[in-house]
């Protein structure tokens, strides 16, 4: 089955891949910060653009990846940025003379922090592996439990969505989406009890695994996070550039 | 069923700070509990159930009003069920975490918000007025009621939060009445799909595996099978509640109207009169003020839902008594607990 494509750019090499996971984490959340914090009425500035481009070209990340990823918008806040200039009549000027809903303004600003603040996070999980980008966050102080948690999710992730789509096709092969609708919600939720069983026994098989190998309550894991210089200097580089881009003077329209 | 993820652009630096602290205090306390309390070998079964609801909203359910329209597992109800809500919140955090990071549902600031309104919510709400209305051990019967009200009132609650965090933010103008009432109309629809779906999945891993769902109580041991009485109940309850929120929703909306059109006439600027007069020209309704008794149409429209409602409900079990579904035993479907023999 082809699922594999959550963090298939992952393993890429790059000058950003090779980055620590936590210069990353914290560049990128910074970033987010800057953008959500502008003026009601701004939208951001072209150079905000620079950023997750680098990001993602330098990453080795296609754009249209990029592309396909942020079309599938939440229609949540597409529907609240269409229906913004609707409700938003605020008088804004615009340049001399020309005055506008403000409305406008809203969605325009909206959809474009939306826009890049996903490029943004996109450049941070397509060029760090799941495990490290993982450890970084640990590091930076997300609870332990939280992060074991993670961990086992995104191992197991994949095996049960296998199975799920397994049990899929093969109810789709018996069933053809026909029949009364209470005899098919009956056979749907009998097939998320299958999956529940399943993982349930998934589950007990690890644990024994786990003993077997010594677990102790601890989870160790190989590949330790260095810091180096090259982190420092990309973070320093992304505050400059964000102290500059919002407090530079370039906040504007 | 479709989640309604908050997106950071939509909220500023206050409301999406303050709600990841809310959330992250929350998380640190569950940890700790579930540190404590949790036998080691639930460790990896709590990952494993985390990557289980991902799996299992891949299932689609059939949703009879309208056809081609399909609702899923959401899931947050189910785990605290079977985990205590401690543990629930955490798998459901580790999941919307999943979520923002590959499906960039919703952005990284608004993960507070998000763990929040679709975690933190439904897991304990939920889980309190469950354990309210179920008591200790409670029947088949009792627990169907208990989780049908539970997750009423813990999607819904989780739902509604978010036109309040959309207006603390004061980012995108909606007004905010006509937006809760859609948010809590919805989400009552989505409530009802997550209640039968999650008696039906307890009912039936209860059947095959009545170790694992003992936390659930006694009501495992009862067939996990909905009464057609139960199903027409709660659709009609579901209702009435719906018919109750739309004629509030037409109550509302002169108001907000009237505050629109003072606001629009005290303005005297060219322009925005020029923008109003072209949205009266294209909305369907544009002189609200001259229909008399508008908010008894809220009645009129609840009662026709109602009506509409219960008659497709009647037609659907009806179809179903027709075709006779105990022909075809799905495996374990079984009343008398003997392996079915298949066709």
């Amino acid at each position: 089955m082809h699922h594999h494509y959550l963090d298939r750019f992952a393993y890429q090499d790059s000058p950003v891949h090779r980055l620590d996971p936590r210069a990353k984490t914290l560049a990128v959340l910074a970033y987010s910060a800057v953008l959500i914090s502008l003026p009601r009425y701004a939208i951001p500035s072209p150079g905000y653009v620079i950023f997750p481009f680098v990001l993602l070209v330098v990453g080795g990340i296609p754009l249209w990846f990029v592309l396909k990823h942020t079309l599938m918008v939440s229609p949540f806040v597409l529907l609240l940025v269409v229906l913004s200039p609707v409700f938003d009549r605020t008088p804004v000027r615009v340049g001399e003379s020309v005055v506008i809903a403000g409305g406008w303004l809203t969605a325009g600003t909206v959809l474009a922090r939306f826009v890049l603040g996903m490029a943004a996070l996109i450049g941070l999980t397509s060029t760090t592996r799941f495990p490290e980008l993982l450890k970084g966050l640990e590091l930076l102080g997300l609870p332990r439990m939280l992060v074991t948690q993670l961990r086992f999710l995104y191992r197991y992730l994949f095996l049960l969505i296998d199975q799920s789509m397994h049990l899929r096709q093969a109810w789709g092969a018996r069933d053809a989406g026909r029949g009364p609708i209470g005899w098919r919600w009956r056979a749907a939720t009998g097939l998320v009890g299958v999956l529940f069983t399943r993982s349930l026994e998934q589950a007990e098989r690890t644990y024994l695994a786990m003993l077997a190998r010594g677990y102790d309550g601890t989870i160790r894991l190989l590949r330790p996070l260095h810091w180096q210089v090259r982190d420092t200097v990309f973070l320093l580089a992304v505050v400059a550039y964000l102290v500059f881009l919002r407090w530079g003077g370039m906040v504007g329209r | 069923m479709l989640a309604m993820h908050m997106a950071d652009t939509l909220l500023t630096p206050k409301v999406a700070w303050g709600l990841i602290v809310a959330s992250a205090v929350v998380l640190v306390l569950a940890g700790r509990r579930t540190q404590r309390e949790l036998d080691p070998a639930r460790v990896p079964l709590m990952g494993v159930l985390g990557a289980f609801v991902f799996a299992a909203q891949m299932i689609n359910f059939p949703l009879p009003l309208v056809p081609g329209t399909s609702g899923h597992l959401g899931g947050g109800l189910l785990l605290a069920i079977l985990l205590g809500p401690h543990a629930a919140v955490l798998v459901m955090a580790s999941i919307l975490i999943v979520q923002c990071l590959f499906f960039q549902d919703g952005g990284l600031l608004a993960l507070g918000a998000n763990i929040f309104n679709l975690g933190v919510v439904p897991c304990y709400v939920g889980y309190g007025v469950y354990r309210l209305v179920a008591g200790a051990s409670p029947g088949p019967g009792r627990a169907y009621a208990a989780l049908f009200v539970a997750a009423l009132i813990g999607v819904t609650a989780g739902a509604a939060l978010v036109p309040f965090q959309v207006r603390w933010s004061g980012l995108v103008a909606v007004p905010f009445s006509e937006f809760l009432l859609a948010m809590i109309g919805l989400h009552l629809l989505i409530a009802v799909v997550e209640a039968f779906i999650t008696f039906g999945v307890v009912g039936y891993v209860a059947r095959v595996r009545p170790e694992a769902v003992a936390a659930a109580g006694r009501w495992a041991q009862g067939e996990g099978r909905l009464s057609t009485r139960a199903v027409a109940g709660s659709l009609l309850v579901a209702a009435l509640l719906l018919a109750g929120v739309v004629s509030l929703y037409a109550s509302s909306s002169p108001d907000a109207l009237e505050s629109k059109l003072s606001m629009v006439r005290a303005n005297t600027d060219e322009t925005i009169q020029k923008v109003e007069g072209w949205h009266e020209r294209i909305a369907p309704l544009p002189d609200y003020e001259g229909i008399a008794g508008w908010s008894s149409a809220g009645g009129v429209i609840g009662t026709l839902a109602t009506l509409m409602i219960v008659w497709l409900a009647a037609r659907a079990l009806r179809a179903r008594s027709s075709a006779n579904p105990s022909d075809c035993p799905l495996p374990g479907d079984d009343r008398t607990g003997q392996t079915p023999v298949p066709h």
